[in-house]
C-alpha cells in the first residue's frame, strides 16, 4: 500500500499501464521504470537474499546470531573497498560492486580456512569470523585514517542506499538469489536433520560436514553478491531467521521461506517508509535502528540461552612463570622507550634533555592514558570471560563503549564547537545510559550473560549507524570521530592521565574482593547458586561496566584489547584468578602503551591511533594462536 | 583542462597577485596554519607557514597556490603532530573553527587565531572575506588583504549570462549519488551574486551540501550540471554513470548539458572562492 503511494507520487497511478510502452516519454516515466520500481525490486530482493542467508548460516552453525556479518562478510567487503580506493584504483574501474563481492568473499574463506582444521566446528567458524571481521575493519579503519578523502565513499557504501539509476543490479541480484536459492532449498531438508545434534545426523547418514560445507559456501556467495550490491543492511540476516522463529516456524525447512520473506518485507517496508518520510536517511542504517531493538526483544523472549562455549584450554607459551625481576625490567625498559625515544624532524632518537621541556608535557599524559586504557580494558575482559564463561567475550561487546560513542556522536550533531568538556560530558552520559540498559536486561542474578551480549551487539549496530549517518554528511570532523572511534591518546590531558591511572588502582584495590566469585562463575549459574556465588555477578558486572566506561573516556571505544590481554595473561601460565587478573592488567597496558608509542611514530608526523596498532598487529597474532590450539 | 598555466593565467586575469612568482620580504613571525582555508588564505598574502596539515592532499586539492617546498607536513587534519607542532615553536597558530575543541592544547604552545568559513553566520563568504582581512591585520598585509577581496568583487560583479539553472557537485562514484553544493556554502553566494541561480531544491547539511539521487535531477530538466572533475574518481562515476539507464535517459543529459569543470576546494577561503567564481565564469562563457 504505502509502495503504491510512494510510486504514484512518482507517476499518477492512470499512466502505469503505458509506462511499458513509451519509458522515454516523459522525465516522471523515466523516474517511475528507472529508478522507483528497480529500488522496490532491490528492496526486496535484498532483504529475501539476507534473510536466506542468514536462516542458512544459523542453522548451519548452529548459532543464533550469525549472519553475513558475523563471519565477516561486511568487514571484508568494506576492506576490499578500502584497499582498492588508496592502494589500486584501477581495480574500481570494475565497479564498487565486483570489489565489495570479492573482498566479502575472500573474508568467508579466510574464515572458513582457518576453521578446516576443526572440522568446520561451528563455535570455531563463529569465533573466527569474529577474528576476521575485527581485522578486516581496523585495518579499513586505518586507511580511512590515512585518506580522509576515501572515507566518505566508504561511508556511503557502508551506509546502505538502496537509491538505483537502472535495472542491472536488481537483475544479477535476482539472479544469484535464483541460483543459490534453489541449490539451498534442494538442501533444507537435510539442513534440518542438524537440528538433531551432529552424531545423530551422522547416524541418519548424513554427510554432516559436506553438507555444512556446502551450504556455507553457497549462503556466502549470496551473501557476498548481496552485501557487494547494497552495501550494509544491518542486522536483517539476524532479525529475519529469529523473528520467523519466534512466530512459529521451529522446523528450518519452513524457516528459510520465513526468513526469506520476513527480511523482504523488513529491508521493502522500511525503504518505502523513509521515501513516504521525504528523508534523505540510508536504508541501511534505518534497518540497523530498527532491527536492533527487535533483537533486544527477541533475545529477552528467547526461552532457552545459546549454548555456552566453554574456556578452552590455551597452552601455555612459557614453561614456568617469568621471574618479578624481569618482568619489572621489561615494563620500565617499555615505559622509557614510549617516553623518551622516538622520531622527530630528524629522525629516531632519543629525547634530549633540551628539548624534553618542550616534548614531554605533550607525551606523557598519552603514555600514560594508553597504560591506564589497556590495563582497565584487559581487567574488565579478564572478569567478562569469567563470568561468561566464554573465552572470546570482550567488554566493548556490553554496549558500554558504544554508548559512550553514541553520546559523542550526538555531542557533535548537536554542538558544532565539539568542546572537550562537551566530549567527556556525552562519553560519560551515553555510558551511562548503556550501563543503565545493561543493567535492566541482564545484572539480575542468574540472567543469562549472553543476554548483556546481545544487548551490546544492538548498541553497537545503532552506533554503526548513527557514525555512517555523521559520515556522509559531509562534515569535517568527521575523521576526528574515526581516529576516536579506534581508540586515539590524541586528546589525553593530564588530568586524563590521572584519572586513569586513578581507575586502575580503584580496580586492583577492589578487585581481590571478588576473587571468589570471578573463581566460581564460569562453573555457570547451577554451580554459582550452589554456593551463593551467583549473588556476586551484579557487583563483578558493575565493576566491568565501570573500567570499560573509564577506558572509553580517556581512549575512546576501541576493541580487541580486552580480549587479548586475558589471553596473554593465560598463556604465560598465568591460571588463577589474582595472577590472571594482575598479568592481564600489566600486558593489556603495556601493549596498548606500546602500540601507541609505534601508532605516533611509525609514520611521523601522521599518527596511526594506539587502538588500531594493537588491533592489526594482535588480531594477526590471536588466529595463530587458535589456528595451532586445534 | 586542469593544467597549472592555465589555471594561473585564470587567476591573474583575475587580478590575484601570483605568490609563487613574487618574492616576499622575509617573515616577521612564524607561522602555522593546521586547515586550508587559512593556509591558502597566508600564502595569498604572500606569507609562507613554516608548517601545515596533510601536505599531499593540499597540493593535490588546492593546487592554484602552490605550497612552498619550504612547508612542513603536520600530518592529518583530524590530529595535528603537536610534539612537532611545539618543536618549532611558532609565534601564531591558525586553526579551523572544526578544530576548537583543541583550543586548549593549541593555545598552550602559542597564540591562537580561529579562522571560521562555515557553521557560522548567514554568509560563509563574508565568513573567508573577514578572515582573511583579520589575517593580513595580524601579518601586516592588510593593503595585500584588500587588494585579493577586491579581486573577488571584480570576479563577482558582472552578471554571468546564463537563464538556465545550475547543479555544482561531486558525483559519486557508485553511479547512484551525488553530493551537490547550495545553502550554506559560499558556492551558493558566489551563485547569486552571479545572477545564477541554483537548481538545487532540497535542504543541505550544516556544510552546505546535499547528497542527491540522480533521479533528482530530473526536478529541474532544464538545468546545467557543472560537476567538479576529481580525476580518477570522477573517471570512475562517469563509466558507472554510463551503464545506467537512467542517467541516459535524464533530459540534461541527453542534452549535452552535463560538463566536467576543473575542482575547487569548497571549505577554503577567499582564494577558493574566487578560484571557484572564474571556474564558473569560464564554464559559461565556453556555451
Amino acid at each position: 500500500m504505502l509502495s503504491l503511494l510512494n510510486l504514484s507520487a512518482v507517476l499518477p497511478a492512470s499512466q502505469w499501464g503505458m509506462a511499458s510502452q513509451a519509458a522515454e516519454a516523459s522525465a516522471a516515466m523515466l523516474a517511475f521504470t528507472q529508478a522507483a520500481l528497480p529500488r522496490l525490486a532491490i528492496s526486496l530482493l535484498a532483504g529475501a537474499a539476507l534473510g536466506i542467508t542468514g536462516a542458512v548460516l544459523q542453522q548451519a552453525l548452529r548459532n543464533p546470531l550469525a549472519d553475513a556479518t558475523t563471519l565477516g562478510l561486511s568487514a571484508g567487503a568494506a576492506l576490499a573497498l578500502a584497499a582498492a580506493g588508496s592502494l589500486a584504483p584501477r581495480l574500481l574501474d570494475l565497479g564498487e560492486t565486483p570489489v565489495a563481492t570479492a573482498g566479502a568473499g575472500l573474508a568467508a574463506l579466510l574464515v572458513f580456512g582457518l576453521a578446516w582444521r576443526s572440522g568446520f566446528a561451528a563455535l570455531a567458524l563463529v569465533l573466527m569470523g569474529l577474528v576476521v571481521s575485527l581485522l578486516c575493519g581496523a585495518l579499513a579503519a586505518m586507511l580511512a585514517v590515512l585518506q580522509h578523502d576515501q572515507l566518505s565513499a566508504l561511508a556511503l557504501w557502508q551506509a546502505g542506499f538502496l537509491q538505483q539509476s537502472g535495472w542491472r543490479p536488481s537483475l544479477r541480484l535476482l539472479a544469484a538469489l535464483i541460483g543459490a536459492g534453489l541449490l539451498l532449498a534442494l538442501l533444507r531438508r537435510p539442513l534440518a536433520m542438524l537440528d538433531l545434534g551432529d552424531a545423530q545426523a551422522t547416524a541418519l547418514g548424513i554427510p554432516v560436514t559436506m553438507l555444512r560445507l556446502a551450504s556455507l559456501l553457497l549462503a556466502v556467495l549470496l551473501g557476498a553478491i548481496c552485501v557487494g550490491a547494497v552495501g550494509m543492511l544491518g542486522l536483517v540476516g539476524v532479525f529475519a531467521p529469529n523473528v520467523a522463529r519466534l512466530l512459529g516456524a521451529t522446523r528450518f525447512d519452513c524457516r528459510m521461506g520465513w526468513a526469506a520473506l520476513l527480511g523482504a518485507l523488513l529491508v521493502w517496508l522500511t525503504d518505502q517508509a523513509i521515501q513516504a518520510a521525504g528523508g534523505a536517511m540510508p536504508t541501511g542504517s534505518a534497518t540497523a535502528l530498527l532491527s536492533a531493538p527487535t533483537l533486544i526483544w527477541a533475545a529477552r523472549r528467547q526461552a532457552s540461552p545459546a549454548p555456552r562455549p566453554t574456556l578452552p584450554p590455551v597452552p601455555p607459551l612459557l614453561a614456568s612463570r617469568l621471574p618479578p625481576l624481569l618482568v619489572a625490567a621489561v615494563s620500565l625498559a617499555c615505559l622509557a622507550v614510549a617516553l623518551a625515544f622516538g622520531r622527530g624532524v630528524e629522525g629516531w632518537a632519543w629525547l634530549s634533555p633540551a628539548d624534553a621541556s618542550a616534548i614531554l608535557p605533550w607525551r606523557w599524559p598519552r603514555v600514560l592514558v594508553a597504560l591506564s586504557a589497556g590495563s582497565l580494558l584487559a581487567m574488565a575482559g579478564m572478569m567478562l570471560q569469567r563470568v561468561t564463561g566464554n573465552a572470546m567475550a570482550s567488554p566493548e561487546l556490553l554496549g558500554i563503549s558504544a554508548g559512550a560513542g553514541l553520546g559523542v556522536v550526538a555531542v557533535m550533531v548537536l554542538s558544532p564547537a565539539f568542546s572537550r568538556l562537551a566530549l567527556t560530558g556525552g562519553a560519560g552520559l551515553g555510558a551511562a545510559a548503556a550501563l543503565a540498559t545493561a543493567a535492566l536486561f541482564g545484572a539480575r542474578p542468574g540472567a543469562p550473560p549472553e543476554r548483556l551480549l546481545l544487548v551490546g551487539l544492538a548498541l553497537a549496530t545503532i552506533l554503526g549507524a548513527a557514525t555512517t549517518l555523521l559520515l556522509t554528511s559531509g562534515d569535517p570532523r568527521a575523521a576526528t570521530l574515526w581516529a576516536w572511534l579506534a581508540g586515539s591518546s590524541y586528546r589525553a590531558t593530564p588530568a586524563d592521565a590521572l584519572f586513569g591511572m586513578g581507575m586502575v588502582c580503584l580496580l586492583l584495590v577492589v578487585a581481590p574482593a571478588l576473587l571468589r566469585w570471578l573463581a566460581i562463575l564460569p562453573l555457570g549459574a547451577p554451580a554459582s547458586r550452589g554456593v551463593g556465588a551467583i549473588q556476586g555477578q551484579p557487583v563483578v558486572l558493575a565493576m566491568i561496566c565501570l573500567a570499560s566506561a573509564g577506558a572509553t573516556l580517556i581512549m575512546g571505544p576501541m576493541s580487541f584489547i580486552g580480549l587479548i590481554g586475558p589471553h596473554l595473561a593465560r598463556a604465560s601460565g598465568l591460571r588463577r584468578p589474582l595472577p590472571q587478573l594482575l598479568g592481564a592488567a600489566l600486558t593489556g597496558g603495556l601493549v596498548l602503551m606500546m602500540a601507541d608509542w609505534a601508532g605516533r611514530n611509525l609514520l611521523f608526523p601522521w599518527q596511526i591511533p594506539g587502538g588500531l596498532v594493537a588491533s592489526l598487529t594482535g588480531l594477526p597474532l590471536l588466529l595463530a594462536m587458535m589456528w595451532r590450539r586445534r | 583542462m586542469s593544467s597549472p598555466g592555465r589555471r594561473s593565467l585564470l587567476l591573474a586575469a583575475a587580478g590575484l597577485p601570483l605568490v609563487a612568482a613574487a618574492p616576499d620580504r622575509p617573515l616577521e613571525q612564524r607561522i602555522v596554519a593546521t586547515d586550508w582555508a587559512a593556509t591558502e588564505s597566508l600564502l595569498a598574502l604572500g606569507v609562507t607557514p613554516l608548517a601545515t596539515v596533510d601536505v599531499a592532499s593540499y597540493r593535490e586539492w588546492l593546487p592554484s597556490l602552490p605550497l612552498p617546498d619550504s612547508v612542513l607536513d603536520l600530518g592529518s587534519r583530524a590530529e595535528p603532530n603537536m610534539e612537532l607542532l611545539a618543536g618549532l615553536r611558532p609565534e601564531r597558530i591558525l586553526i579551523s573553527n572544526w578544530q576548537r575543541a583543541l583550543l586548549g592544547q593549541f593555545g598552550a604552545i602559542a597564540p591562537v587565531e580561529v579562522v571560521t568559513i562555515l557553521g557560522s553566520g548567514p554568509s560563509p563568504l563574508d565568513n573567508a572575506r573577514a578572515a582573511l582581512r583579520r589575517i593580513g591585520v595580524l601579518m601586516n598585509r592588510d593593503a595585500r588583504a584588500k587588494q585579493c577581496i577586491e579581486a573577488l568583487e571584480t570576479v563577482l560583479a558582472p552578471p554571468a549570462i546564463t537563464a538556465r539553472p545550475l547543479y555544482i557537485g561531486v558525483l559519486h562514484e557508485n553511479g547512484r549519488q551525488l553530493f551537490a553544493y547550495g545553502r550554506g556554502s559560499w558556492v551558493q553566494e558566489i551563485l547569486d551574486q552571479l545572477g545564477l541561480r541554483n537548481a538545487l531544491a532540497r535542504p543541505t547539511s550544516a556544510f552546505g551540501n546535499a547528497l542527491l539521487d540522480i533521479a533528482h535531477l530530473i526536478e529541474s530538466p532544464e538545468a546545467l550540471l557543472l560537476y567538479l572533475d576529481q580525476g580518477e574518481r570522477t573517471r570512475r562515476a562517469e563509466r558507472a554513470l554510463r551503464q545506467s539507464s537512467l542517467w541516459q535517459g535524464l533530459p540534461l543529459v541527453r542534452a549535452g548539458r552535463a560538463r566536467s569543470i576543473s575542482p575547487f576546494y569548497a571549505l577554503g577561503g577567499v582564494p577558493s572562492a574566487l578560484y571557484c567564481a572564474t571556474l564558473l565564469r569560464r564554464a559559461l562563457a565556453d556555451g
